[in-house]
């Protein structure tokens, strides 16, 4: 159990308490999930898909709804999630199930990490854009996991944020003497940062193995096992693009480290930032109105 | 709201917000005598020379004159205009040296609008740049007040371009 975050009994029970104290604890439908393990394997088909989606009728309206909207434009309308799923491709599908699951809950105000309404969904789409990007600049294999990780690397915050609420000043403040970064404080505050917390809630809704591990590493993608640090630095490198670029930013700013071996490991040179940041900016622009389409459905 | 790489200009009354300032600089001028105020909302310092400029407000070196161009076209006169600018946060730096510097493009930014306005001698009033938090800046265009907040901290003005 919690294999992922290798903690100690004490530790995985003290986690397991924070979480438990929380009231409307964020949830992913078990359709959602199914979703994520099909297109996982190798030998996924639109019906299969469908079928998973079908089973929770408020999430076919919506993958319908969106499918429909102004956004996609398309020629004439689609009334079946079959349909939907051949129209707008697998993993495109997958990746709007997933926001429109997490939409409910991303778009709360997290008081804690002063996160107005809607910003920590903002901040996630913006993460899953570039980290897509990334991952496909690159050709990796990874880039829809991308996509998802992305969008959920922050989902502790969730959590904490209850328990930071009217603490962050002297929580900022403690950081910027000690000259810690905002996940440390949050360790030395808490016992974990919202990095371990996040990755506890994916494990407890049993999303895979990759995305779990995203949640984790994605502040210290270098610490991850080897066969998961592809995933973790396209994740790591989006969310610095994303703070650079102030989508979703709270009041933990950019009180966070880049790992530097990260953009080694990807081939970028620190020399092509600014074409990188140019390129997320009109990828993030360009879709834009598909997540606000998202979060009001 | 003034969105990443736009430049927009109000007369007479109004505000215009750069929400969300991490790296970024918001770049304010204004005309005081016929309350003209503009912002530009500069996410690089420099265009590309292999790239065509399709969004002159998305970098320092462009936005500048293209500022001045729309305030000019919106009657003000360019002797009378006033600047301030704020933004330009970079991600934590555990010690000196450890990070490399073109990562911090919140330095790079803000030093790149230092020059430009320089090179076009313009006045600058006032200007609140780096650290590790983002900023909103608003502009209000009746009276030139410019207010600055910082998650976490609060609102504080940071001048009156009058």
């Amino acid at each position: 159990m919690h294999a992922v975050l290798n903690l100690t009994p004490e530790q995985d029970v003290k986690l397991g308490q924070i979480i438990a104290k929380v009231q409307d604890l964020p949830s992913m439908p078990a359709a959602a999930t199914r979703v994520l393990q099909i297109t996982g394997s190798a030998d996924t088909n639109a019906q299969m898909i469908a079928d998973a989606i079908v089973l929770d009728q408020a999430l076919a309206a919506k993958v319908l709804k969106i499918a429909n909207s102004a956004f996609y434009g398309l020629s004439r309308s689609v009334t079946m999630v079959k349909e939907a799923v051949v129209v707008l491709g697998i993993s495109h599908v997958r990746n709007l199930v997933i926001t429109a699951s997490a939409a409910p809950w991303m778009r709360r105000a997290l008081p804690g990490y002063d996160l107005e309404p809607k910003q920590l969904l903002l901040h996630g789409s913006a993460v899953a854009i570039g980290a897509r990007m990334i991952a496909k600049s690159r050709r990796l294999t990874v880039a829809d996991d991308a996509f998802v990780a992305g969008l959920l690397a922050d989902i502790g915050k969730i959590v904490l944020s209850e328990y930071f609420d009217g603490k962050l000043a002297t929580m900022i403040s403690l950081g910027a003497q000690a000259g810690m970064t905002f996940d440390q404080v949050e360790t030395k505050v808490m016992g974990f940062d919202h990095a371990c917390v996040g990755a506890r809630l994916a494990e407890d809704w049993n999303l895979p193995a990759t995305l779990v591990h995203a949640i984790r590493y994605h502040h210290a993608p270098s610490e991850a096992p080897e066969a998961y640090r592809p995933l973790c630095d396209c994740i790591h490198l989006a969310d610095y693009l994303t703070m650079l670029c102030g989508f979703g930013m709270g009041g933990d700013g950019m009180f966070y480290e880049v790992d530097e071996a990260a953009f080694e490991r990807l081939g970028i040179n620190a020399n092509d930032l600014d074409h990188i940041v140019d390129e997320f900016v009109t990828a993030y622009q360009h879709q834009e109105a598909l997540f606000e389409e998202i979060s009001q459905s | 709201m003034v969105n990443m790489a736009e430049i927009h200009v109000l007369t007479g009354a109004g505000q215009l917000v750069g929400l969300g300032l991490g790296s970024c600089i918001g770049l304010a001028a204004y005309d005081g005598s016929k309350k003209i105020a503009g912002l530009a909302h500069i996410v690089l310092p420099e265009a590309f020379v292999d790239r065509a400029v399709t969004e002159p407000g998305k970098f320092a070196d462009t936005a500048l004159p293209e500022l001045i161009r729309k305030m000019e076209l919106a009657g003000a006169s360019r002797a009378s205009l006033k600047f301030a600018y704020c933004g330009g946060a970079n991600v934590f730096k555990f010690g000196p040296g450890k990070t490399n510097d073109v990562l911090e493009v919140g330095r790079r930014n803000a030093e790149a609008v230092k020059a430009v306005l320089s090179k076009f001698s313009c006045r600058v009033v006032a200007h609140d740049v780096g650290g590790n938090s983002g900023r909103t800046m608003t502009f209000d265009v009746a009276t030139g007040l410019i207010q600055v907040k910082v998650l976490s901290v609060g609102q504080e003005d940071l001048c009156t371009l009058s």
